[in-house]
């Protein structure tokens, strides 16, 4: 597995390399910062495929339907785009905005769970 | 998504804060301010591409 290493040393240059341009021009560093998140996450995702195929085939091989797999995957998205905005907010200094692009991405998460939400209140209903 | 563009930033940034002393002690803050707002703008440039990159890849992967 060497996209970790990958990752680490393209982080720790990175870091190194903010801290050098931080104390002159500290709105560079931060466009830095993102830059290197961007590569890195970039990187990752390009293996992230692999997990979607093994997903495509649990449906295939089951009655799995994709109504419940679909939100998880969604989740997931939500989840890093959200971290990855509310930290770069939080590493320039604005709290506040980094706490709104938090809730905005709890809001979304919730917002694509609730047709699984339906189906299981469904499911109990049929139960009872 | 390549690194190049990591090292790119970070040499734009050393590049402008020694053009930035220089400018200062010459006495001309006016232009020293200007050096830096290009230096922002050219590297927002560089970095908006990528960024929408990445974004419109997590789009496609997780069907959001």
């Amino acid at each position: 597995m060497e996209l970790i290493i990958k990752a680490a040393v393209i982080g720790i240059s990175g870091a190194v390399l903010t801290l050098v341009i931080k104390r002159t021009n500290p709105e560079l560093s931060t466009l830095l910062t993102l830059t290197v998140c961007t590569v890195i996450v970039g990187m990752s995702l390009k293996i992230f495929s692999s997990i979607t195929e093994v997903l495509d085939l649990i449906e295939l091989e089951s009655d799995f339907s994709s109504a419940y797999t679909a939100p998880i995957l969604k989740c997931v998205g939500i989840g890093i785009t959200a971290r990855i905005g509310s930290d770069i907010c939080k590493d320039s200094g604005q709290e506040a905005v980094s706490s709104g692009v938090e809730i905005c991405g709890a809001i979304c998460a919730l917002y694509v769970s609730l047709p699984l939400i339906k189906t299981m209140l469904r499911m109990i209903g049929e139960l009872a | 998504m390549d690194v190049d563009l990591i090292f790119k930033i970070a040499a734009v940034g050393i590049l402008v804060a020694v053009l930035n002393i220089l400018l200062s002690r010459s006495g001309r803050e006016d232009q020293a301010l200007m050096v830096t707002l290009a230096a922002l703008v050219v590297v927002l440039a560089l970095v908006v591409q990528q960024i929408s990159n990445l974004f419109t890849l997590i789009k496609d992967l997780f069907g959001l």
